[in-house]
Formats: structure tokens, sequence, C-alpha cells
């Protein structure tokens, strides 16, 4: 049976006259709402407002209008970590990466609220914010990031990192590196150390190597860069491999993990960093990203594995550990879905999906995800990678045969093509997150 | 568009489409499906770059057809022929039939 477009347009008459009971009126008072305020069906309360908390708010109230929801993120303005490597290039301006939760406000009636959670309690269902107040859920959201695991190399803490940004988290630290790099001088050693995996945006070290260079090859051509990586190998490797001898011949240094690549040790005064063949690398900008794991509300409140991440129902994004807590984003196990805006993005939707099927009573259906994410290798350089996941009751599978990066060896036109399509996406999984900010 | 979903469910019709009686896609799960298209083309299907491609309200023929070529491989685009290839051609019709009711 297939429907008609005339059907779809009755049904959807129907349903225009009976599910228009919305909340809106609720949402128009204050911030702070306890479950008793809440008038609608269900109350969710969404931690986090980047690429997974936002559209998990905004896709739940699209869906349904009956269903309260509430988000907590303790920044009024969001910064992205995807493009933030086109700030630290130098060729973007950390305002056009910046976005707000006022159309998440005025379109969707999603109440934000710029706290931090402290505590979940997963059996009274409430979260407990920074200033004491507390919040009852129905359903609880978690897409809080990523944490730092700054103990994992010896020397270093959380106190370097307005010397030494990771710039992991888009925000300040963009900045201070960017300046860092303007005030390197020509033929300066910028050294980058990348983290093992599993970590936020697999391409992004590279990414962001590519487009340092592209700012040291206009301004300062004698300079270097050296990365020092955990992995033996990486994400889209050949592709920036090809692009990098191709506009930075000679430029940038990859040193694989057993070929001396692993950094055991930092002295932060002196900006030097150890590897585990006892090799010194001192560095006039450096960037230290650490080893990575789920965010720290979700490690608080044990919902991660020993690995430090959070295991999910792939259906939902349920948390194998509590009920009725969707984790999402960075923080989860995806199977074969990166760690990475889109993602989220798409977690978000399955999740909505799955929380507004669960608090009406109806079935969750099998589906079929994508994530998709491109590089800039230059401004006028792109490469990019499509995953295609079937999430159902067996789990996360990647569909064979589909998916996969750029072709290598592809000439100058088809880059800059991607490289065009990099922006369309980046203005498009904005606009589809946050609205127009 | 939703609410059809949401009422089509909870007065429990079978809501679904058939292309060849083997898989049973929902015309939930094509909705999903399809926002999740959103991140490249645009929210609710319409792209906020010129240089991108609205596909919100094509006609579910041309999409599919389009759809198609991708999977393979007699239209060469730059990404989606490797995305394609991961949609059954049911999950196809399906989406592209959702697609094209976005105003």
């Amino acid at each position: 049976m297939r429907i008609s477009r005339r059907e779809l347009l009755k049904v959807t008459a129907v349903a225009g006259a009976t599910t228009f009971i919305g909340l809106d009126k609720a949402f128009g008072m204050s911030s702070m709402l306890s479950q008793e305020q809440v008038k609608g069906k269900a109350h969710v309360v969404v931690v986090g407002g980047g690429f997974g908390g936002a559209t998990a708010a905004k896709y739940i109230r699209r869906a349904d209008k009956d269903i309260a929801v509430t988000l907590i993120e303790p920044n009024e303005k969001f910064i992205t970590c995807p493009f933030s490597n086109t700030v630290i290039g130098g060729f973007k301006k950390i305002e056009e990466i910046t976005f707000d939760y006022s159309v998440l406000k005025s379109k969707y009636s999603v109440n934000v609220v710029h706290r931090s959670v402290v505590e979940i309690d997963t059996t009274g269902k409430k979260v407990k914010l920074n200033d004491g107040k507390t919040v009852s859920y129905d359903k609880l959201v978690l897409s809080p990031g990523i944490s730092f695991n700054f103990g994992a190399i010896e020397g270093a803490s959380e106190s370097m990192v307005n010397d030494i940004p990771h710039a992991w988290r888009a925000g300040e630290q963009t900045l201070v590196l960017r300046k860092q790099l303007e005030a390197m001088p020509d033929g300066g050693v910028f050294v980058m150390v990348a983290p093992p995996n599993p970590f936020r945006c697999p391409p992004g070290p590279y990414e962001r190597a590519g487009l340092v260079a592209w700012y040291l090859k206009n301004d300062k051509p004698k300079s270097k860069i050296i990365i020092l990586d955990a992995k033996n190998e990486f994400a889209k490797q050949k592709l920036f491999m090809e692009a990098w001898n191709a506009l930075y011949p000679g430029m940038i240094e990859w040193v694989q993990a057993d070929l001396g690549g692993k950094v055991v040790k930092i002295d932060p005064k002196t900006k030097t960093v150890e590897t585990s063949s006892g090799e010194k690398v001192k560095a006039d900008v450096l960037n230290f990203i650490p080893h990575q794991r789920a965010g720290e509300i979700v490690l608080k409140s044990g919902l991660a594995d020993e690995k430090g991440w959070a295991p999910v129902v792939a259906k939902t994004f349920e948390s194998t550990k509590a009920k009725d807590v969707y984790v999402l984003g960075d923080s989860c196990i995806a199977g074969p879905l990166p760690k990475s805006g889109y993602s989220a993005n798409s977690e978000a939707k399955v999740v909505a999906n799955a929380i507004v099927a669960s608090i009406n009573g109806q079935k969750i259906d099998d589906i079929t995800m994508v994530n998709t994410c491109y590089s800039l290798v230059s401004p006028d350089y792109g490469i990019s990678v499509a995953h295609i996941v079937r999430v159902s009751d067996k789990g996360f599978e990647a569909v064979s045969g589909s998916g996969g990066v750029s072709p290598v060896g592809m000439d100058e036109k088809f880059r800059q093509k991607e490289a065009v399509y990099a922006q369309v996406w980046y203005d498009n999984i904005a606009a589809d997150t946050w609205g127009k900010g | 568009m939703y609410k059809l979903v949401t009422v089509g469910l909870a007065a429990g019709l079978t809501v679904g489409f058939f292309a060849h009686a083997k898989a049973e896609v929902t015309l939930k799960s094509a909705e999903v499906m399809a926002t999740t298209c959103f991140g490249c083309h645009g929210s609710e299907g319409k792209s906020a770059n010129k240089n991108g491609y609205s596909i919100a309200g094509k006609p579910a023929k041309v999409l599919e057809m389009d759809l198609r070529a991708y999977k393979e491989d007699k239209k060469k685009g730059t990404i989606m022929n490797r995305i394609v290839k991961g949609y059954s051609d049911e999950e196809i019709t399906a989406i592209a039939q959702y697609i094209s009711t976005l105003k």
C-alpha cells in the first residue's frame, strides 16, 4: 500500500484539529519548572545544548507539543567545534561559529535554563542544578559532550590550558591558540599532540594541522608542524596526506605512535614533550589534545563503562545502566558512528522519536542513520566521510558497501566542490540545530 | 507534518510503504530518516546556504529517481553515491515520499 498525497493531506487536516492543545502557556512562565508546574503529559529534561542536546530538544517539541522540554546548558552562547579550525587558521571569525538559544525558545517553546547539572537521581527521577534547585523529569537526555583525562600523561594538568590550549572545546581556547600562532616567529615549530581513540572528531587534529599549515605557508613559510600521535593511523589519512603533499610539501611531519609519536610526559613550563622512546621535542606553540572520555555528569552518575564511555541500546540510545535516561553524542558508544556533530544531530532525532513513542505508548521502528563529515585542508580544499548505520534490536550495524571517504586522486575541482559543500554542511546543520542564531 | 504520524499511529492505522512486500518502512521511520538529511540539505529540507540543494517539496518521483541514480552510480555526485548505497529501495521510496510532503 502506498499513501497518496491526497490521503496524506487528509490525515494532516484531522491531526491539525486534535493535537493543538499546546503547552506553550506553561512555557511563558519562569525558567525554573518543577514537574508539578509542567502541565503537559510529560516533562523531558535535556542536559547539554550542543549538536545533540539542542537537536533533541527541538525535535521532541517538533513531534509532540504536549511534551514539555527543559534544556539545561551552562552557556548562553554555543561555539561549535566544527569549523573552529577555520578560526585557528585565521580565515573565519569566532562570531561566525557562535549560536544562541533564541529560536529554540521562541519557535519551539523549549524552556532553556542556563545552569549546569551537578547530580542526577535516577531513582527519584530528578536532576540537581548548581544553584541548588532540582528539576524532575519523566525522561532525561544527556548530551554533555566530552571530558578530559589529563592524568593520562605525566606533567599534564587542567591548569596549563591558558598556556597550552587544547582548543578541543571551542571558545576562549580557540582564540588563545590563534593568538599564539600569530605571535609565533617565522621558522617556529607548532607541535600537536594527538589523542588515542576514541575521541571527539576523529579527523579534527589533521584538519587543524592543514589549516594551521595554510596560515603558516602564507605568513610564516619557514615554520614547521609536528604531529606526535598516540595512534598508528588516523581518519581520512590517505586523503590528508595526499593534500598535505600537494599544498604544503615538507611542512607537516606526522609521527605515528610506534615510530616515536607516543607522548608520555609534558613539561608545560618549557613547552617540551617527551615520547616513549625518550626523545624530547620543544614547541614554540604547543597544542596538547588530552585523552578523552564521556562528559563529567555521565561519569559521575555511573552511566559509563570501565573505559569511560556510556553504553546505550542502539534503537533508542537509552542507557543500559539507568531506565528513562538517554545518552547521545560524544559521550555514548554508538557502534560505527564517530563522535561528531553530525552523528549527535542524527542520534538526537532517533532519541526524540524514541522518547515521544515511549511517552505515547507507540512502537519504535528500526532506523537507518547517517553521519556526514567534511574536513578542510585549505579554504578551497575539502574532503568528506559518510557512515550509514542501521539501528535495530541487533544493535548498531554499518551498512556494507556504503559510506566511506572521498576518493583519492581527484582533481582540484572536486576538492573545491567539497570545500563549498563543507560550508553548506555547516550552515545547514547549525540551522537545523539552533535555528538561525 | 509530524502530526499525521502521531494521529495515524494513535488511531491504530497501519501506515506503511510496501515496495516489494519485503521490508516494511513505516511512515514514522521514513520521517526520522528523512530528517537526518537536514544536516546537509537544510532544516525542513530547505538549504540555508545558496550553494546547497533544497529538497523540500520536490516531487517524490523525482527524488526517488535521483536517489536511485546515485545508488546505481548512474549519476555522479561527491558524497551522495556513498550515502544512498546504505539505504534499501524501500527506504528510498519512503524517504522520497516524506520529503515531497515538506513545504
